[in-house]
């Protein structure tokens, strides 16, 4: 099994990423709605959904790597209650969208690759075995 | 670990035939300064403009800020080994060798400082009024800066335009630190820490206290070094108070100006300050370790489980935890606390707060029963309007994207109306900067 999916909205994760990357069409929001589900039904949160300081309102981006239960037929396991309250307090941030998002293609490219180079080095050779759940 | 600080105080900066210290005054020779600022391949033009405390002036997007130091003499067995001593740079590893630096003796232009500004990325922050109510909210509005225009070559890429930027700001700050070498300091002061056992020993009555020093490092536009060595990739290490006051910790973040910690904020960094004024006094100050805000919940774990570690080994009673940034930081901020309060040694965070432009939102992304003895820098998403200036330096157009500005953020006539946390160091979580709070 893989270790972890990045849940993302960013297409450019989504193409360094391609076997690992859960692509969700929507805003930041829609990402950590995803992410939130999927921790109800057992999946811990590996990298920190608040990661850079381009702050998750402002940003048309998001990625969020998560490890999936494994074990169980259902794909289910218990709620990781570390992981829950992490996803729950980043949703509690203003979900209000900026008008920044109508940036021009330049600017929602730094935009992208921003959000891949948090992820990338996140996850690239970086991985603990604890982050997975066995 | 002794270090000698000469202070050379710079009332006034102009442009000159040469590039000296006189009286107070620092003068420049431009062409000299954005001839070494330029000496990089990748770079296609640097403009140099001054910018001076009162005068109505707007700098943004602010990359970096730097102040000019030079060191004069190396410190410790160095220094007896003659003509042969290695003698550290300011910035190791970068500018210098990797060799220990916060020894020895080091000048300082005390009140002028190297303001970078790059277009690096479109939505880039960073404000530094000279003039009107944002002047009050940055401490750079009160020194003499040398600001550098930089333009890289066509066609590069973030990540090397965030390089260039930085080294060119390096560059330009040791050019002028260079001038203090021969001139006679107006102040002196004197910093020294012990070995552990040698420091415990000193003051036995006294509590003994230690630093976290978190370091920004989650990726591009986030990155923090040590002595050259991306910070990401250490695991926390201890480090001599004045390692810092050398330029062994430096800046590569651009992104949330009001809680980054500048170049120049590191090499000042009022925690340490503070913590050597009362040193033998209402405590015994042990020394810092420094650690990392990275972004997998595993590397949080590692991290904190070390930084605990090391200040149980240090024998601390109690410990100052500052945070660089907001949001995942929180998270690695709880987790020292908690680590730490676990281990039955008090802790004082220091922090910022994302309460909503109301203030009614929840400040941090976490929380802790232990964080009970907490330093607040403000609410970033403070609203304020900041009128025109006659002279704007850097890349004005940049105002209508930056973050904590929004679409017609810039007004026709100049103003900007935006959240706090586009000024340099607003909200800055070492304490660096004027702004206080009163109780009424």
């Amino acid at each position: 099994m893989v270790p972890y999916i990045i849940y993302t909205n960013n297409p450019a994760v989504r193409d360094r990423y391609a076997s690992l990357a859960r692509f969700i069409g929507g805003d930041a929001s829609a990402v950590f709605t995803a992410v939130r589900d999927a921790v109800h039904l057992g999946a811990r949160i590996v990298s920190h959904p608040l990661s850079g300081s381009v702050k998750p309102w402002e940003s048309p981006y998001k990625s969020v790597a998560i490890s999936l239960p494994a074990g169980s037929a259902d794909n289910r396991s218990a709620v990781d209650f570390q992981s829950l309250r992490m996803i729950e307090d980043a949703m509690r941030y203003p979900s209000e969208i900026r008008d920044v998002f109508n940036a021009d293609e330049s600017t929602r490219e730094d935009y992208r690759i921003i959000d891949l180079d948090l992820i990338t080095n996140a996850l690239e050779g970086n991985i603990c075995p604890t982050s997975t759940i066995s | 670990m002794r270090l000698e600080i000469g202070e050379i105080f710079i009332k006034d900066i102009q442009f000159g035939a040469v590039t000296e210290v006189n009286d107070g005054t620092l003068h420049i020779n431009k062409e000299e300064l954005a001839g070494i600022a330029a000496q990089d391949d990748r770079v296609k033009s640097v403009e140099v403009f001054l910018a001076r405390p009162g005068e109505s002036v707007r700098i943004l997007p602010v990359k970096d800020v730097v102040e000019p130091r030079v060191k004069i003499k190396a410190g410790g067995a160095d220094a007896s080994d003659g003509a042969n001593a290695v003698m550290g740079g300011i910035f190791p590893g970068f500018m210098a060798g990797v060799e220990q630096v916060g020894s020895g003796r080091t000048h300082v232009l005390k009140g002028a400082a190297v303001v970078t500004t790059g277009k690096i990325v479109g939505f880039q922050e960073g404000i530094i009024d000279m003039n009107g109510p944002g002047a009050e909210y940055t401490p750079f509005s009160r020194t003499q800066n040398i600001v550098l225009k930089i333009e890289p070559v066509d066609g590069i890429k973030q990540h090397e335009h965030e390089v260039v930027v930085r080294l060119a700001g390096f560059r330009a700050a040791n050019y002028l630190g260079e001038a203090g070498k021969n001139v006679k300091p107006d102040n002196e002061k004197v910093y020294e820490t012990l070995s552990l056992l040698q420091q415990a020993a000193l003051y036995p009555n006294l509590p003994k206290v230690a630093y976290v020093y978190m370091l920004q490092t989650q990726g591009l536009l986030h990155n923090t070094f040590y002595y050259g060595v991306d910070v990401r990739q250490i695991v926390p290490t201890f480090m001599y108070p004045t390692e810092v006051m050398d330029g062994a910790i430096v800046s590569g973040n651009c992104v949330s100006a009001c809680d980054k910690n500048p170049t120049y904020i590191h090499a000042n960094n009022p925690v340490i300050e503070d913590l050597y004024a009362e040193h033998g006094k209402t405590i015994n100050f042990l020394g810092c370790v420094i650690t990392n805000e990275n972004v997998t919940l595993a590397d949080k774990e590692r991290s904190s489980n070390m930084t605990a570690k090391l200040v149980e080994y240090m024998g601390a009673d109690a410990v100052i935890i500052s945070e660089e940034g907001f949001g995942n930081p929180d998270a690695d901020l709880v987790m020292n606390c908690n680590k730490i309060e676990a281990k039955g040694i008090k802790t004082v965070l220091i922090t910022d707060e994302y309460a909503g432009q109301d203030g009614a939102s929840q400040s941090l992304a976490d929380s802790t029963p232990f964080g009970n003895a907490c330093v607040t820098a403000g609410n970033a998403n403070e609203v304020v309007t900041l009128p025109p200036m006659e002279t704007v330096l850097g890349f004005p157009e940049v105002a209508n994207v930056i973050a904590g500005g929004w679409e017609g953020s810039l007004a026709a006539d100049g103003s900007i109306t935006a959240e706090i946390q586009v000024i340099i160091g607003a909200t800055n979580e070492l304490g660096y900067g004027y702004l206080t709070a009163k109780a009424v």
